[in-house]
């Protein structure tokens, strides 16, 4: 928790040269590249469309023919809550016999949230509970469809023109072949291997061109002086909000937006978006999500919480400009390995500055123990003892965390409410996935695992100066 | 259990044979509860400026709070609050409007203050707080964080089942109030 609570108060350096810095709870961590990542330099990847309420996922190329919407999760026009299928049971009269009446289940929709219903809009009642149900037609269906075909028409027009221009360029007598391709429609694999100029010419020539021509008329456009005049009561009538419907519920169904609120019709459910995360300077994964909720094959979540020791701000004196105090930090581990951290100081630019106070950084080094998840039901008593601290540099020690002390100077000319800033650079050890590797490989002769010494650096917001 | 002596001990509470009062409900002042009503325990009824008169096939649960209580500024007359029939009041609702017709549900946690008088079939959504000088039109839906209106084709159904459920299942766990508090029954 505190982890998010001080999102803006304690920021690791991501990039030396952009000087860009963010909360350790938003980074990521490239286990290949071992550094740190922000979401801005990670290339985000459509995995899978899901839908959230029946959990259905559908790959990327599948979902825009289903226009991203959910097949069986609907929701409610008025309030976008998800509609919830409601039975009952009404009496239907036999048809032989019109005294007699059976009961026969029935299905409509209902929005538990803010009760509306598809009875109310005067839907008939379905028979069975999925499948029936229907999206209101897009009245503009036929002109979508003309444009989409015009518009593909129109790019591969565009495509076919480039590449003409492109091969044109080419020096000797290619040119001439490649002339010819302009009144052939371009046959040049991207990337494949290329037909000789003889063969392209002799095909070219024997060819028609593919493309289809097509058209389309432009939508009428009206002069203003066209349009009906408004009604001369419209700035006067004093307008029924309960009735008409707010602009939210006409955005959510762009092709109705239907005013009245009795022309609500059920909607699907959009689906969204499963990202996945990759290192754009190793192509690795970084984030990978489950295909679907019930399978749990692999799991590639490198959050950088989970792999950098953490600094957290644990007590904050009295800030006064230009008199030494001392503040306590928390060290936290998050693996499972014993970890050793040396603080080193940082220097900066000046242009770059951050910190505005001198620190004194304790020498030793800071051994944080591992991460253990049975810990809190472990007695905290035993393997404390296995560490010898130094009661000047180390303020307490609880299982994977340590608090340490920092004896810092805010400068002399920092007026009442400025913020402090403290800058420092750590050094740590990082296990990789090593340790996975060689369990793998079956390897056990292998005693403790190499690891890798990162730095970090860190700019911590200690608090703001009080006056005197 | 101060409720739970208050709600014995008032005289002018007037319980229907066939409506079902817990004993753990507060029920202060003249109170009358009509017909297959149904008060979970912990509400809090209170005839503070006038008598309560409620309806039948009511449904108020736990939490819940209604008070007879005049408008800031008006002279303390000691008019009723009338509560029609099949009202809902969800947990934790708050009710202190003057007048409320049927058909009508208080989600939980929403509040009608002193101005706001509700018709036949509205729903107030739960955590609205609605305190208006206005009478509902029928069949008003108010909901969500931004309190987006709506009227709704037809009135809410009313809890029937649910009713006839708790008056089969609280008997067995609670002390019930009955009618002028001679007796209280235990099962």
């Amino acid at each position: 928790m505190a982890t998010l609570l001080q999102i803006s108060k304690v920021k690791y350096l991501i990039d030396e040269n952009s000087d860009e810095c963010d909360s350790l709870a938003n980074l990521y961590f490239c286990m290949y590249c071992l550094s740190l990542r922000s979401a801005d330099v990670l290339q985000h990847e459509i995995d899978s469309h899901f839908c959230p309420q029946t959990l259905d996922s559908l790959s990327p190329a599948e979902a825009p023919l289903k226009r991203n919407k959910s097949a069986n999760s609907w929701q409610c026009p008025a309030c976008l809550h998800p509609l919830s299928t409601r039975a009952t049971s009404t009496a239907i009269q036999v048809t032989d016999d019109p005294t007699k009446s059976t009961a026969k289940k029935v299905y409509y929709q209902a929005c538990t949230f803010c009760r509306w219903s598809t009875r109310g809009i005067g839907m008939p009642d379905k028979d069975i509970v999925n499948g029936a149900w229907t999206e209101k037609a897009n009245p503009d269906v036929q002109r979508v469809n003309q444009l989409l075909e015009y518009y593909k028409y129109v790019a591969q027009q565009e495509k076919l023109d480039q590449e003409t221009k492109r091969s044109s360029k080419k020096r000797g007598y290619f040119a001439v072949a490649m002339q010819l391709n302009k009144y052939g429609g371009a046959r040049l694999g991207i990337g494949g291997k290329k037909p000789s100029p003889l063969t392209q010419v002799s095909s070219k020539l024997g060819e028609s061109p593919s493309l289809k021509e097509v058209t389309i008329e432009p939508a009428k456009t009206y002069a203003l002086e066209d349009l009906e005049p408004l009604p001369e009561d419209i700035y006067h009538k004093v307008v029924n909000f309960a009735k008409v419907s707010s602009v939210t519920q006409r955005h959510s169904h762009p092709e109705h937006q239907s005013e009245s609120v009795n022309d609500f019709w059920p909607q699907k459910t959009r689906m969204f978006i499963k990202q996945s995360l990759r290192c754009k300077g190793c192509d690795h994964n970084i984030i990978k999500p489950e295909y679907n909720a019930s399978s749990i094959k692999f799991k590639i979540h490198l959050v950088a919480v989970n792999q950098i020791p953490e600094i957290r701000i644990n007590k904050v004196p009295k800030l006064v400009p230009g008199e030494s105090c001392k503040i306590i930090l928390t060290l936290v581990n998050p693996t499972e390995h014993v970890l050793h951290v040396t603080l080193l100081p940082h220097i900066e630019e000046e242009k770059t500055q951050r910190s505005n106070c001198q620190v004194e950084l304790p020498t030793s080094d800071l051994v944080l123990s591992k991460y253990d998840e049975a810990a809190e039901f472990i007695a905290p008593e035993g393997g404390q003892a296995q560490f010898e601290d130094d009661p000047e540099v180390i303020a307490y020690r609880r299982g994977n965390r340590i608090g340490f002390y920092l004896q810092c100077t805010p400068d002399k000319d920092l007026q009442h409410g400025d913020e402090v800033w403290v800058t420092f650079k750590y050094k740590h050890e990082h296990y990789g996935n090593t340790t996975i590797v060689a369990l793998l490989k079956g390897d056990k002769q292998q005693g403790e695992p190499e690891a890798d010494w990162l730095k970090q650096t860190v700019f911590v917001n200690v608090g703001r100066i009080s006056s005197s | 259990m101060i409720a739970q002596r208050r709600s014995i001990s008032n005289p002018l509470l007037d319980v229907a044979t066939d409506a079902l009062v817990c004993n753990e409900a507060t029920l202060e002042g003249s109170i009358k509860v009509g017909a297959r009503c149904v008060i979970h325990p912990k509400a809090t009824i209170i005839a503070k400026d006038g008598p309560i008169v409620i309806g039948e096939g009511n449904l108020i649960e736990e939490q819940t709070l209604i008070i007879n209580k005049n408008r800031p500024g008006d002279p303390a007359e000691n008019t009723p609050l009338i509560i029609g029939n099949h009202n809902v009041f969800e947990v934790g609702s708050e009710f202190q409007g003057k007048s409320i017709g049927n058909h009508n549900i208080v989600e939980s946690k929403a509040k009608v203050g002193t101005c706001t008088t509700l018709s036949n079939g509205c729903v107030i959504g739960a955590a609205c707080d609605v305190n208006i000088d206005e009478v509902l039109p029928e069949n008003t839906v108010i909901c969500g964080d931004k309190y987006l209106r709506r009227i709704n084709a037809d009135k809410p159904q009313p809890q029937t089942q649910q009713i006839d459920f708790l008056k089969k299942i609280l008997p067995n766990y609670h002390h019930l109030t009955t009618n002028k508090n001679k007796k209280t029954s235990t099962s």
